[in-house]
């Protein structure tokens, strides 16, 4: 599905582009720098996220099981090995690749809300094991054993558009597959309507593994990416409340859209970040009641709105 | 070793009795509105703090708490499916992902108020609800826990009788089960579905309210116990009220067991493993029927 | 009530679902007393029709009046309140309930307890089979029981206006004329129908009056004998059935 831009569209993209190119020379302060890299990754997990609901129809309450497992697994790995940080992110996206598969087999029969639950269940059993397995993990203290990618001072720039240019990377595969190729044609086949999909001779069993599979990996990347940046990982990284915020941010940002959730996220997380600075438990209170609001009253997102409202081209119908 | 079996299978009954309050509660919210209340457990923290803060307000009797909790939380729960879920009905029927989406912005929202009002210390109300224990032999019972499961067991019953034997109780029933013909008969669906809300949410303020006497609260213990709430629904299946009970009591006693065998702090584990086989194995739980709704 | 008089009148209704109208400038009305079908192909807006009457959907325009009274913004259970009855095509009871409870479900709005206990009575002399299963669940009868029941269900609030979504789905010829002879009896005692049909042949040997719906809408309407005796109606029934 093709679009044409507006003239004013292509304006705000670009600003968008400018500012992002830009940042760390124009940014007030370093913390800024610091919270949109971390954003930057909640947008690739965001994005992750949104490729399995709002395309193949797939919920998934427990996709902080895929970060943290990705998170766990390259710090581990690096760590135990003895490797540097460059190989952690691989890991991570093996790592949640497989648990894609191992959430995507055994529940093939089962759809919506116990699809949903299903997907919590794993991810909260992961949660108990991280906190509690305190000699591999060392639990609620978090493990910072792993090596990181940069120093933190002094080369934030450096680690700035690494960032920037790895997840919106990430972000765009994603995009690609979900809105250009022809897996992506097929997981929305299969969302629609399954049954005329396998009569289409689609293996709906292949295709809901894959996008398991596929949705997995980049979340798991998205979660070894913030290991080696951030260095320290902890079993919040599982828990539900990443998980709800995920979901906020996809449906904020506009579900099936990819790109929506992505810069949801990143806004997102920047605002509340800032105002976390202004008083502290505010910011998950604005993102819940900015969740409330969006579904009473803009339930396509903003990137729907954008969808909706922005076409400059003749109407097609 | 005996004992030890005994003394766990006891405690669990204990604590199986409140999850199975609360997926009654999430059970009855889901069969009539279909809506996953994800935030059912936030119920539950502010049914314990409306007793904390009648215990701050000098109130001794654990009693009075309880019942002002269940007071706040039915209003509250009123005012959520007033005017966050009524807009979201279309023709008599609820936009279950709109509705479960929604509801995962209020958990975000109340839990984070009652952080921003409270604080994150842990609380505790100043009242028991009984002192003393009981001693059968080698086994002792705090009366407490013992007053707690009585309460539990009540509650349930009432919500059982008053479904199965009054005329609002059918209706509720005839909501759930086909909306359509229920509007036919002159029923309002709008009304059941606030009633609905209102009874499920109580039903966890209630529970909120008896455990603080017991424990202490803190503002992030509503996501804890709404995943048991979800892990009791699914084991016992979605729409069953029996089954909610009976999987509770399940749930507690294996979790409690599971103390015995599993290296402490991994018995959390217990309610999403268990959720995770029923829903591989059967997905309609021990008691439930196939979603065939009209 | 004079016996000419309408009982339900719809009026220039135009609706649909999610922006696109199945229901265009449609008009009809039941005669007070009478037996009125619906006809048309699938896809003609009936089952929207009825919809609309019964409250389930808004139309974007028109008026929908009982009695001579809008009743075009209330919801179903103020309508059902007004004196309309309503038998959707499929499972229009409570399996999980026993009959006895379908029953007191459906007296729902009736709080005279004294009238209740008459109209059950009515409808287990009308209905014997029920009497004997009223302690069985609704979803242990079999699909012609299940309709009486529902029949039952409608009788409990002594409605003005019965409306009837394919009463004949699912049931043997049999069955269907067993179902249709109650109709019969209970429009002779008063009730006005307004029923909607794919069994054209057997609506048109018991209706009083016809309308054809096609696109939305009205397309051709007359008494039975009228509309057989015109070669429009067989065109349009041989034509859409193909």
């Amino acid at each position: 599905m093709t679009q044409t831009f507006s003239a004013r569209q292509v304006a705000m993209i670009l600003a968008v582009v400018i500012v992002a190119a830009t940042l760390p020379f124009i940014a007030p302060n370093d913390f800024i720098i610091h919270t949109v890299c971390i954003a930057l990754v909640y947008a690739v997990l965001a994005a992750s996220w949104d490729l399995l609901y709002g395309f193949a129809g797939l919920i998934s309450f427990g996709h902080a099981g895929f970060f943290g497992l990705g998170a766990y697994s390259a710090a581990l790995f690096t760590t135990y090995l003895g490797l540097p940080a460059w190989f952690g992110p691989p890991v991570g996206a093996v790592a949640g690749a497989l648990l894609g598969v191992a959430i995507g087999v055994p529940t093939l029969r089962l759809r919506g809300v116990y699809q949903a639950l299903s997907t919590l269940a794993f991810s909260e059993s992961l949660h108990v094991v991280a906190t509690n397995w305190y000699s591999v993990t060392r639990g609620t203290l978090g493990f910072n054993q792993h090596p990181t990618f940069f120093r933190m001072i002094g080369e934030l720039h450096k680690s700035y558009y690494v960032m920037l240019a790895t997840c919106s990377v990430c972000v765009a595969v994603i995009w690609w597959i979900a809105r250009r190729s022809r897996m992506g044609m097929t997981f929305r086949a299969m969302r629609d309507d399954d049954i005329r999909a396998r009569a289409l001779g689609i293996n709906i069993v292949q295709q809901r593994v894959l996008v398991f599979t596929l949705s997995g990996l980049f979340a798991g990347l998205a979660g070894a990416i913030y290991a080696h940046y951030v260095g320290l990982v902890s079993p919040s990284e599982l828990g539900p409340s990443l998980t709800i915020l995920v979901i906020a941010m996809s449906t904020i940002g506009g579900v099936g859209t990819i790109i929506g959730p992505a810069v949801a996220a990143v806004v997102l997380y920047a605002l509340t970040e800032l105002l976390h600075l202004a008083g502290t438990v505010y910011n998950q209170i604005a993102i819940g009641a900015l969740l409330i609001a969006f579904v009473l009253f803009l339930p396509d997102g903003i990137a729907g709105w954008f969808v909706r409202h922005g076409r400059r081209t003749p109407a097609k119908s | 070793m005996l004992l030890d079996l005994v003394y766990f299978a006891a405690l669990g009954v204990m604590t199986g009795g409140l999850y199975g309050l609360l997926g009654l509660g999430l059970n009855l919210i889901f069969g009539v509105m279909r809506v996953i209340n994800v935030s059912h457990g936030e119920m539950l923290t502010l049914g314990a703090y409306t007793a904390i803060v009648m215990g701050l307000g000098g109130v001794t009797s654990p009693w009075a708490a309880i019942v002002a909790a269940v007071m706040v939380v039915t209003l509250i729960g009123f005012l959520i499916a007033r005017y966050l879920l009524q807009p979201l009905t279309v023709e008599s029927r609820i936009d279950e992902q709109r509705g479960m989406v929604l509801s995962l912005g209020l958990s975000l929202v109340l839990a984070n108020l009652v952080l921003a009002v409270f604080g994150p210390e842990y609380q505790r109300v100043p009242g028991k609800l009984a002192e003393g224990s009981i001693v059968l032999g080698d086994l002792i019972i705090e009366k407490q826990r013992l007053i707690i499961l009585i309460a539990s067991l009540v509650l349930a019953a009432a919500l059982m009788a008053f479904l199965r034997f009054t005329l609002t109780g059918k209706a509720i029933r005839a909501v759930g089960e086909n909306p359509e013909a229920a509007q036919a008969s002159g029923i309002s669906v709008r009304k059941i579905h606030l009633l609905t809300f209102s009874i499920g949410s109580a039903l966890a303020g209630a529970a909120g309210a008896l455990i603080t006497p017991a424990t202490y609260a803190f503002p992030a213990m509503g996501l804890n116990y709404t995943l048991y709430a979800f892990s009791v629904v699914i084991i016992g299946g979605l729409g069953s009220v029996w089954g909610a009970i009976f999987a509770g009591f399940l749930l507690g006693i294996v979790e409690s067991l599971s103390v015995i065998w599993l290296p402490s702090g991994y018995n959390t584990i217990v309610g999403p493993v268990l959720m995770l086989f029923t829903l591989i194995i059967r997905p309609q739980g021990l008691l439930g029927v196939k979603p065939g709704r009209a | 009530m004079a016996p000419d008089s309408a009982i339900l009148d719809v009026q220039g209704v135009t609706a649909g679902y999610g922006g696109s109208a199945v229901l265009q400038d449609l008009g009809l009305s039941v005669r007070s007393g009478t037996m009125t079908g619906v006809i048309g192909p699938n896809g003609a807006g009936k089952s929207t029709l009825l919809k609309v009457i019964v409250g389930y959907l808004r139309p974007s325009q028109g008026e929908i009046l009982l009695d001579g009274v809008a009743v075009t913004g209330l919801p179903p259970e103020q309508r059902i309140a007004k004196g309309i009855a309503y038998i959707a095509q499929t499972r229009s009871h409570f399996p999980s309930q026993t009959v006895q409870e379908n029953l007191r479900l459906g007296a729902y709005l009736v709080k005279d307890a004294r009238l209740r206990a008459e109209r059950q009575n009515a409808v287990f002399e009308r209905f014997p089979i029920l009497h004997e299963r009223r302690r069985q669940l609704a979803g242990q009868l079999s699909g012609g029981e299940a309709r009486m029941l529902e029949v039952g269900r409608m009788m409990m609030t002594a409605p003005r206006l019965a409306i009837l979504d394919e009463p004949s789905v699912g049931l043997s010829p049999k069955l269907v004329d067993v179902v249709y002879g109650h109709v019969r009896s209970l429009c002779d005692q008063g009730m006005s129908f307004l029923i909607v049909e794919q069994n054209v042949r057997k609506l048109l040997s018991v209706a009083d009056f016809i309308y054809a719906l096609e696109g939305g809408r009205n397309r051709y309407d007359g008494t039975p004998h009228d509309l057989s005796e015109d070669g429009r109606l067989a065109e349009l029934y041989l034509g859409a059935r193909g």
